[in-house]
């Protein structure tokens, strides 16, 4: 992967603040990051720590109020989105940018078909359906988008999908469900796919199956992905590059492969080190909790659980700054005078 | 589903023996001595005693039960105390005019009630949901004997638009009883204009009620679809906002909204009366009601049970329509 890639969607500097009775809860502070094109990253961290919020407001799905947009801003493909009008934003959705969503037993409608939801989805994105839209046109979308719906499913490699696209979620088992949602996400194959945890909800062997059809399919497509998970191990297994997220901010960004093999952030060796191992050892995990956004620390976020904390950390927020080796991480004790030691 | 329907349906049988039972032994136990009242005060014991004989009055409860189901399988439901005549009769021609105000509101509540539910929950906290709750609000406060005296003010007395009672001089050639429906197969146009002008005022008064508290199930069970994850997930897919509301909501919220409309056809047959006896609407619920004055058993009984299948009925409909709405259902059962 080339370093001067075109992007295909840029976060500057996002804050997200939310208002609630109790005070402003500051959820995402200063978030940037950078899809190319045909690339996967993977955004991990734990849970709050405000992936969701960030990948949902790329595709204006944050509700405003209670969210503020503070500062920063999110650009795909050159278009600035934040400020888009709701019908804007619905040209977006679906087919520039989609998402499949975590729960594959709540993401689907309960009272209509897997037919019903794949042939709307293709009828409908970016349009409008008012009654003086012509039948006849109707009628040829909605045959239309039947052979899609099976072209796709086909895709997915789901038997019989004649079949399944006469049945109710209810019918289905979560793997099913979970492939259904995948295929609604990529009916109109958009140019960017967020994946919000796809299967964490299955067991591990579907959960697998999954994600490997799902890689498949990006890669044959050359769709671009932002792939949530808590799992590194997962996130090794998918993506190009990883963004770890720690209380609403990006504290280290490296290729897969060099973080991986060295990880600089206490907070990102913290996360390593707490996966169990196969030989019975549970992981070392971190102390601790994510701090309260209402009345975040003044300094680095972190500090409270790390584990080399220095006396400055708690007074100065650190700063995400590129390192010599071209890695980026937020943490003072790169501050670049050593970066020869821990580098 | 046929299994389902068949299934339902059985179960009514149960219900109604049970409500038959009831409502005879109620009949009988109520205090109030009606054959005095019907023969007056000049009666003589002997007269009475005739006519508790004739009535089958000295019979065994169980007796008494026994006789009237086996006669009103045939169609013979007793002779009533107030008209002299048998109350299969009396209802026969009472029950349409009831039955035709009660689907006139029904229709009126559902048309208003969902869509007000639907943009009040769209526009929460917005003044579009502000005034359809006011509204709301009033409407189930409200008396209905006082909003159907008002309405006759305004729009019969003060600006003569519409009849004050009655159901109309111009009166189809009798085939259903539903004078609307009639009119219309008898393509007689003169009544089918009468009818719906004097239907109008006692309908709206029935439904306002049943109105808001649709629109209130309506509206807070469209917010509860609101927070779904399929929703913002057919957001995200880039489908229009209108068919995400409409459809893709309604769907799920008219499912326990439709319990309610089961449920308030009870409550209109019995709101029925009020609305009946100030705009003179010749209906059964009126009816019924001077026959409990009059402890007239045999009609008290009769529209009782008429009530009791029209509600059974009402719901088999409404489970049904739920089942095709609600595939989980089907499956629950």
């Amino acid at each position: 992967m080339s370093v001067k890639s075109e992007a295909l969607l840029e976060i500057k500097g996002l804050k997200v603040n939310f208002k609630s009775f109790e005070g402003t809860a500051q959820v995402i502070n200063g978030v940037s990051l950078k899809v190319n094109k045909g690339e996967v990253i993977s955004l991990v961290g734990e849970s709050g720590c405000g992936k969701s919020v960030t990948v949902r407001s790329i595709l204006g799905l944050v509700p405003t109020p209670p969210a503020q947009f503070t500062n920063g801003d999110i650009t795909f493909e050159g278009q600035s989105l934040l400020g888009l009008s709701e019908k804007e934003w619905q040209k977006i959705r679906g087919k520039g940018i989609s998402m499949i969503f975590q729960d594959p037993m709540t993401a689907l409608n309960p009272v209509f078909t897997i037919g019903q939801h794949l042939i709307d989805v293709y009828m409908w994105q970016g349009k409008r359906n008012t009654l003086f839209t012509s039948m006849k046109e109707k009628r040829e979308l909605r045959k239309k988008g039947r052979a899609r719906a099976i072209e796709i499913l086909e895709k997915m490699r789901i038997p019989d999908p004649e079949g399944i696209l006469e049945r109710y979620p209810i019918e289905l088992s979560g793997g099913m469900r979970q492939r259904i949602i995948i295929a609604l996400a990529l009916i109109h194959t958009p140019k960017l796919l967020i994946a919000d945890e796809p299967g964490t909800a299955l067991d591990v062997s579907v959960q697998d199956q999954i994600l490997i059809e799902l890689k498949r399919l990006v890669e044959m497509e050359g769709i671009s992905m932002i792939f949530i998970t808590h799992n590194l191990g997962v996130a090794r297994m998918i993506s190009d590059r990883v963004y770890v997220m720690y209380a609403g901010e990006v504290v280290e960004e490296a290729t897969t492969q060099s973080l991986f093999s060295q990880s600089y952030h206490p907070y990102t060796q913290g996360l390593l080190s707490s996966i169990p191992k196969l030989n019975g050892q549970m992981g070392d995990g971190i102390d601790g909790r994510i701090p309260d956004f209402l009345n975040p620390p003044q300094g680095c976020r972190f500090y409270d659980r790390c584990s080399e904390r220095m006396d400055h950390c708690s007074l100065t927020p650190p700063k995400l700054q590129t390192l010599s080796d071209g890695r980026k991480v937020s943490c003072h004790l790169f501050a670049e005078e050593v970066v020869g030691i821990h580098g | 589903m046929k299994e389902f329907i068949i299934k339902r349906t059985l179960h009514i049988i149960p219900v109604l023996l049970g409500l038959s039972i009831l409502i005879f032994a109620l009949s009988r136990i109520m205090p109030g001595d009606s054959i005095r009242l019907k023969l007056g005060p000049e009666a003589t014991q002997q007269q009475i005693e005739a006519m508790e004989e004739e009535m089958g009055l000295n019979d065994p409860l169980p007796v008494q039960y026994w006789n009237y189901m086996k006669g009103a399988f045939q169609g013979d439901m007793g002779m009533s105390l107030q008209s002299n005549r048998n109350v299969a009769i009396d209802i026969f021609e009472t029950f349409p005019a009831t039955f035709e105000l009660i689907i006139i509101a029904m229709a009126i509540s559902i048309a208003i009630g969902v869509p007000l539910g639907v943009i009040s929950a769209v526009r929460k906290d917005k003044w579009e949901d502000h005034s359809t709750r006011i509204v709301a609000l009033s409407g189930i406060a409200l008396p209905k004997f006082w909003v159907a005296i008002m309405l006759q003010i305004v729009f019969a007395y003060w600006f003569s638009l519409l009849p004050v009672v009655g159901r109309g001089e111009i009166a189809p050639t009798t085939i259903t009883g539903l004078r609307l429906l009639d009119s219309l197969i008898t393509l007689n146009f003169d009544a089918f204009i009468t009818s719906v002008k004097h239907i109008i005022l006692p309908s709206i008064a029935l439904s306002i009620a049943t109105t808001a508290q649709i629109m209130r199930l309506t509206r807070s069970n469209m917010l509860n679809q609101l927070n779904k994850d399929y929703i913002l997930a057919a957001r995200s897919y880039g489908l229009p906002k209108g068919m995400i509301v409409y459809k893709y909501m309604l769907k799920n919220a008219f499912a326990s909204t439709l319990t309610i409309i089961g449920l308030s056809f009870g409550a209109l047959l019995g709101n029925a009366f009020l609305v009946e006896a100030v705009f003179g609407w010749p209906g059964m619920a009126q009816y019924g009601v001077q026959g409990v004055i009059y402890k007239d058993y045999n009609a008290i009984v009769g529209v009782t049970l008429v009530i009791g299948v029209a509600f059974a009925v009402a719901n088999l409909i409404v489970d049904v329509l739920y089942g095709i709405l609600d595939p989980r259902i089907k499956y629950d059962s």
